[in-house]
């Protein structure tokens, strides 16, 4: 059990004792000063965990913290000198009942750190109580380091969630709702272009199209004309990101992929991951060369400071602008919501892949209206479970859906792979491939059935109707 | 779950509790959640951790579960070993234990709540053939047996073996010498016979008589942490190199139980 306190100016280590008033003895203080560097995923992962990673050299990064991260890279977030001075408090036995350390990192506030040991928990509370020590620290080292080398302590993650009142003015809210998507995006703007890990293009490409379901799906809001200019801006970022991301998703599945034939397979297809990293290095080049161009930073500038100057805006042209964001919000729910029902029913087995296509974009965007304004402008508990029949559904339209993409990009790909040495091989593994990915597609579609009526049963419109209706 | 190793000898004055100590610390120092039940009432484990010697409720408040045994525990002032303390009571724990219907099973039931916590559990037992040796035996997975090279002390291993083996789900029992002097030949001549008797479950480090071993009572620690690069704390480390080896390794049921 550590517990750790802001100390006051001028605490030293060699007054405890004093302090302690023959309570305890302090042993010898050991001093050694480091300096260590915080690392954490972009989204705070480990300390999502409850994991602090502080060392003064990569190596010694434990393996538990590389396991946590998984696809993310672990980012040095800040650096700091710490001179620490360690002591034991020992009673009258010589044993240490409670380890003191007092923490000096530079240019932050230094800290008192008390670690009691099991089974001395009063001689823990006395020491606090001579000490003076009550309230704990506010926030922990490590969040104070990052927060001090201007990062976000608790990491930057793509579920963006903004507390909303159902009577507050729908474009407010909007905004509010936009400008919270948009520091995401610019968040992560950087680790895109420096290729940190690929969630950072993920998580970017996540906002930009949660940011346009909402301009599709909230037309009364913003004028038109700049509803119109805003949507093909946002179209056009997602446009350039889009390649490099879909050979993400082929390189980071490729094992997976592999997996869906006999054994050997994934040494077989070698070449093919070849092809890929190559694709996708020209793909990230023109991304990177786009995402620095004059387009993206006119974007960069011009759509928060529209955001900035929306409520100030002529209410004319914007008949849903003045209306509360908890009415307009359920009606949009609920039109989203019938028209995915109406489009599901009409899908028979043998509909063309892009009509399921479709569907799926529809349900992305019911699951971000869900998200942004189901939860917070209604009872969390009823619309969890609906955003949870949504996801079963949306989960089989996926792997429809991305199985058709991985045969087409197979095929377009196949060339390039017959040109490089063991090509020929891997072209055979591949064709085996695209029949696997065809059979996965055809199992998808009969799974939809089950999965739809789920969704769009009696039970679930009404409880739509009575959630959403205003 | 938690494996249970008992350090055993019908014998007192053998190195039970030298044994104990240092191969509790070297589990923990390895990176094992480790907890040493002083089950002695002379509380040598427990004074050398410098810890009371002092359960609340006493030992039969412990044994019939009304004091949670979990809150007994105490940290050392060594990462990931704990302690649980000896108390003056235990010398009644023979009397506390026949009370119940199955005794022998009681020391297991009293340490069932700890196994999620710890990855290994010593005990540290007085030396005696009673109910609680019984009560040990049908708790702890291993018996880690010290033997002075000496004639008696090998009829106490057979004694000892003998009786592990009458229950059919029995610990393994280990051995090993202690206190070995090299220079006198009688020391030679039995561990060379004994070797040869039992040298499957005959463990390879010897422990020899030394001063370093005697000062763990002044020093108050395990000679593994106050003098690591002593002899004795060598042959401590690979006594517990070689005991954790074979821990892992299946059991023969002719040869080790």
């Amino acid at each position: 059990m550590i517990r750790e306190y802001l100390a006051d100016e001028g605490f030293r280590l060699d007054g405890v004792e004093a302090a302690l008033d023959g309570l305890l003895r302090l042993g010898p203080v050991r001093t050694h000063t480091r300096e260590l560097t915080f690392y954490d995923t972009f989204d705070a992962l480990l300390r999502e965990a409850g994991m602090t990673v502080a060392v003064s050299d990569p190596d010694e990064i434990p393996a538990a913290a590389r396991e946590l991260a998984g696809v993310r890279a672990l980012l040095p977030l800040a650096r700091v000198s710490v001179t620490t001075q360690t002591a034991a408090l020992l009673d009258e036995l010589d044993k240490t009942v409670v380890r003191l350390e007092l923490l000096t990192p530079r240019g932050l506030a230094p800290r008192i750190r008390l670690e009691g040991l099991r089974g001395y928990e009063d001689e823990l509370a006395r020491v606090e109580a001579a000490l003076g020590l009550e309230a704990p620290a506010p926030e922990c080292l490590r969040d104070e380091a990052v927060r001090a080398a201007g990062g976000h302590p608790r990491g930057v993650s793509a579920k963006v969630t903004v507390a909303l009142a159902p009577e507050t003015r729908a474009d407010a809210a909007i905004v509010a709702v936009l400008g919270a998507l948009w520091t995401v995006v610019e968040a992560n703007w950087e680790g895109t272009v420096d290729d940190l890990d690929a969630e950072f293009l993920h998580d970017l490409r996540v906002c930009v199209r949660k940011t346009r379901a909402v301009l599709k799906e909230f037309p009364g809001v913003l004028p038109p004309a700049l509803r119109a200019l805003w949507r093909a801006e946002l179209k056009w970022l997602q446009l350039i990101t889009g390649d490099t991301r879909d050979l993400d998703v082929m390189l980071e599945d490729f094992t997976a992929l592999a997996g869906l034939l006999d054994g050997g397979a994934l040494e077989a297809l070698e070449p093919l991951r070849r092809v890929l990293i190559q694709r996708r290095a020209t793909a990230r080049r023109l991304m990177v060369r786009d995402l620095r161009g004059e387009r993206a930073q006119t974007l960069r500038t011009g759509w928060p400071e529209l955001l900035g100057a929306l409520e100030r805006l002529p209410g004319d042209d914007r008949p849903d602008a003045s209306g509360t964001i908890g009415a307009l919000a359920g009606e949009r729910i609920l039109t989203v919501h019938r028209r995915m029902v109406k489009m599901g029913r009409a899908l028979e087995p043998d509909s063309p892949a892009e009509d399921y296509h479709e569907l799926r974009k529809q349900g992305k965007e019911l699951r971000y209206l869900l998200e942004l304004f189901g939860m917070p402008l209604h009872d969390a508990t009823v619309v969890k479970p609906m955003v949870k029949a949504l996801k079963e559904l949306q989960d089989v339209l996926g792997r429809h859906q991305d199985r058709e993409v991985q045969a087409l990009t197979l095929r377009r790909l196949s060339g390039a792979v017959a040109a490089v040495p063991d090509g020929p091989d891997a072209l055979l593994a591949m064709g085996a491939l695209v029949q696997a990915l065809g059979a996965d597609e055809r199992a998808a579609r009969r799974e939809f059935g089950d999965v739809f009526r789920a969704f769009a049963s009696a039970e679930q419109r009404a409880l739509a109707r009575r959630t959403f209706r205003s | 779950m938690a494996t249970i190793l008992a350090t055993y000898n019908i014998k007192g004055g053998v190195g039970k509790t030298s044994a104990a100590v240092n191969l509790a610390y070297l589990a923990a120092r390895e990176g094992a959640r480790t907890l040493l039940w002083d089950l002695d009432p002379q509380g040598a484990s427990t004074y050398l951790f410098r810890v009371r010697p002092r359960i609340h409720g006493g030992s039969e408040d412990l044994i019939h579960r009304r004091t949670p045994v979990a809150d007994q525990i105490k940290a050392t002032d060594h990462d990931r070993l704990d302690l649980l303390p000896a108390d003056f009571s235990l010398r009644h724990l023979d009397l506390a234990l026949d009370a119940f219907k199955r005794p022998t099973r009681r020391l297991a039931k009293v340490l069932e709540p700890l196994h999620e916590d710890y990855d290994l559990i010593v005990l540290d037992c007085p030396p005696s053939a009673s109910l609680v040796s019984e009560s040990i035996f049908d708790t702890a997975d291993a018996l880690l047996v010290p033997i002075i090279p000496a004639m008696l002390s090998s009829r106490t291993f057979d004694q000892l073996a003998d009786l592990a083996r009458e229950g059919a789900t029995g610990p393994r029992v280990f051995a090993f010498f202690s206190m070995v002097d090299v220079r006198k030949p009688m020391h030679r001549e039995v561990m060379a016979r004994l070797r040869g008797v039992h040298h499957l479950s005959m463990l390879g480090a010897a422990i020899p008589a030394s001063d370093d071993v005697e000062a763990m009572g002044e020093e108050r620690d395990p000679v593994s942490a106050f003098a690591p690069a002593s002899v004795a704390a060598m042959a401590y480390e690979a006594l517990w190199w070689d005991l954790r080896r074979r821990l892992a390794a299946p059991v023969s049921p002719t040869l080790s139980r």
